[in-house]
């Protein structure tokens, strides 16, 4: 038997794909440990009732009080770190983001059980797990070796195929963070909900192909028919045409869509090391020369300001 | 008594490194040309230019875990202004060894600030600030795109999060990961350069392990489709697209 603990998050009331894999995962576990594990789901989402894929018993925490800004202080991580402790989890899967690693950083060390990041890949086996990391912006992939106490990070293309496709239902109970805090906030500028880089299905960026800021309406335009978060290059983040939040490459955020369309985008090295996670990569360039066509999947030489009124139109 | 900064740096294959595999079967990093981890680099200037702005109570101290291939690195960082530095002689093998060895370096020497960048861009982890503050059990902001002392003891900053970007202040002792546009990168000056000859960089032993069993690593060739269209066949196109948002 083993303790199982999974972050998951939720959109619209629905488990997010990502987390829908660590389930499957699950899954897998049970199936390879024959006995039943103890499986406890944590979520920052507010939610009452979760449909998820079934697995043998699922607890689920709603943990509920975290600042405003998103951000965990000490004290507030204290008290997930002892429910995390009391459970005496075995397993700690989590997909990566700032709020996640933060608790997986502190789990590892206080609960000493190592952590593995990165994971695109996992296969099992009866007393071990053959873990695939992602490596130099995704160019190299690692493959190590453990026994069945980890904390294991995701990268957001991680994905496993489902035991069985039955859905069950699992009610909520609220987790209180204390009030307390190590930081005082001022001021915070959010983004809009379902914009968040790093977790987008779907992302529209654009370079400096786009001349000026005023043009980047038809970026957003298309990235609202697709439900896609908008990106954009370095470059036009450093001259200030675009937020610093959207600049998507080695050191901006890295991204993992299913679609990544790039509009006006050449397709520095930087840039490419930002969205080679992407599933399927879609270039729309007037210079035929550009290198980003080498690492597209479909590419289209064309005037930006003519092809993408034109997509538009007839998505 | 002055404010003690610790800047930890990674040594990292340059951007444009060709990755490729030596006979052992793992990253084969011979050869290709090191620099000092881009995230590290906005680090190591934001403190610069906290130290500029007041030279006789700021330190400044290099932390690096590395063997003596990183010497050049770390002398550059010297010539930036940087006032000393400390080499852990061994190779880094993964984030929570680094975070031991800065975390141990830390309690025998007290420091106020520890900054880094959010992640090195050879194993993109992210985890070695996350763990150091988790060890030594200081406060902890990543990734950091502001950073200023306000007072001895407190600082602001602006930290990106999951609802958006933040302005905060919270106490000293901090440990930061760091990212642009915290600060521009630097160029060593010639006086810079003559004067780091003198710094000293402390060699230091080793007293961490690393544990986790690696079989091997592989060159990710990813293989795309690259197929071309013309602007007249523009409409195939939107086809896939609309495949691609369905599926």
């Amino acid at each position: 038997m083993k303790n199982i603990a999974a972050f998951i998050d939720i959109n619209a009331g629905k488990l997010s794909s990502r987390s829908a894999a660590l389930i499957h995962l699950i899954q897998g576990f049970q199936q390879v440990n024959e006995t039943p594990c103890k499986v406890d789901l944590y979520t920052f989402s507010p939610i009452d009732l979760l449909e998820i894929p079934a697995i043998s018993s699922a607890s689920l925490y709603e943990i509920v009080n975290l600042d405003e800004s998103g951000i965990l202080s000490r004290n507030q991580m204290d008290t997930i770190i002892s429910k995390f402790s009391s459970e005496a989890y075995d397993i700690l899967l989590g997909y990566k983001s700032t709020l996640v690693d933060s608790i997986m950083a502190r789990v590892s060390t206080e609960l000493k059980l190592p952590l593995i990041p990165q994971i695109v890949s996992i296969d099992l086996a009866p007393s071990e797990m053959l873990i695939k990391q992602s490596i130099f912006s995704g160019k190299a992939l690692s493959n190590l070796k453990i026994g069945y106490a980890s904390v294991l990070q995701f990268n957001p293309s991680f994905a496993y195929k489902p035991i069985h496709e039955s859905l069950m239902k699992v009610e909520s109970v609220k987790l209180a963070l204390s009030n307390s805090s190590s930081f005082s906030v001022s001021a915070i500028n959010k983004i809009p909900q379902g914009a968040n880089l790093g977790d987008a299905n779907y992302v529209v960026g654009a370079g400096r192909g786009l001349k000026d800021p005023s043009n980047w309406g038809m970026i957003e335009e298309l990235a609202s028919k697709l439900g896609a978060a908008t990106a954009c290059s370095k470059p036009v983040s450093d001259i200030n045409w675009r937020p610093h939040s959207e600049h998507v490459g080695q050191t901006g955020i890295k991204i993992a869509p299913k679609l990544y369309i790039a509009c006006g985008i050449s397709g520095a090295i930087q840039h490419l090391a930002g969205v080679n996670s992407s599933k399927t990569i879609i270039v729309i360039n007037n210079d035929p020369e550009a290198p980003f066509f080498k690492y597209a999947d479909y590419g289209i030489v064309g005037d930006v300001f003519d092809v993408i009124p034109e997509i538009v139109k007839n998505l | 008594m002055p404010m003690k900064i610790l800047v930890c740096i990674s040594a990292v294959p340059d951007t444009t490194s060709k990755i490729s595999l030596s006979s052992n079967n793992f990253v084969n990093l011979d050869g290709l040309t090191l620099i000092t981890g881009p995230y590290e680099d906005y680090a190591l200037s934001r403190a610069i230019e906290i130290k500029e702005a007041d030279p006789n109570n700021i330190e400044i101290v290099i932390f690096h875990v590395g063997p003596d291939s990183s010497e050049a690195i770390i002398r550059k960082c010297l010539a930036l202004g940087a006032d000393s530095a400390v080499r852990v002689n061994t190779k880094a093998n993964d984030s929570l060894q680094v975070a031991q060895e800065i975390a141990s370096f830390v309690k025998e020497n007290s420091f106020d600030l520890i900054l880094m960048g959010k992640e090195s861009i050879d194993y993109n982890t992210g985890l070695v600030h996350q763990y150091t503050a988790s060890i030594l059990g200081w406060n902890h902001f990543s990734p950091v795109m502001n950073l200023d002392i306000s007072t001895n003891s407190t600082c602001n900053l602006k930290v990106e999060s999951s609802v958006g970007t933040v302005q905060l202040s919270s106490d000293l002792p901090l440990v930061l990961g760091c990212q642009e546009p915290i600060a521009e990168w630097k160029i060593p000056s010639m006086r810079g350069i003559m004067a780091a000859r003198a710094k000293n960089i402390v060699l230091r032993e080793p007293q961490f392990g690393f544990g986790l069993s690696y079989i091997n690593d592989e060159v990710n060739d990813q293989q795309r489709k690259g197929q071309l269209f013309q602007r007249e066949n523009l409409n195939e196109l939107i086809e896939i697209i609309k495949k691609e948002v369905r599926a």
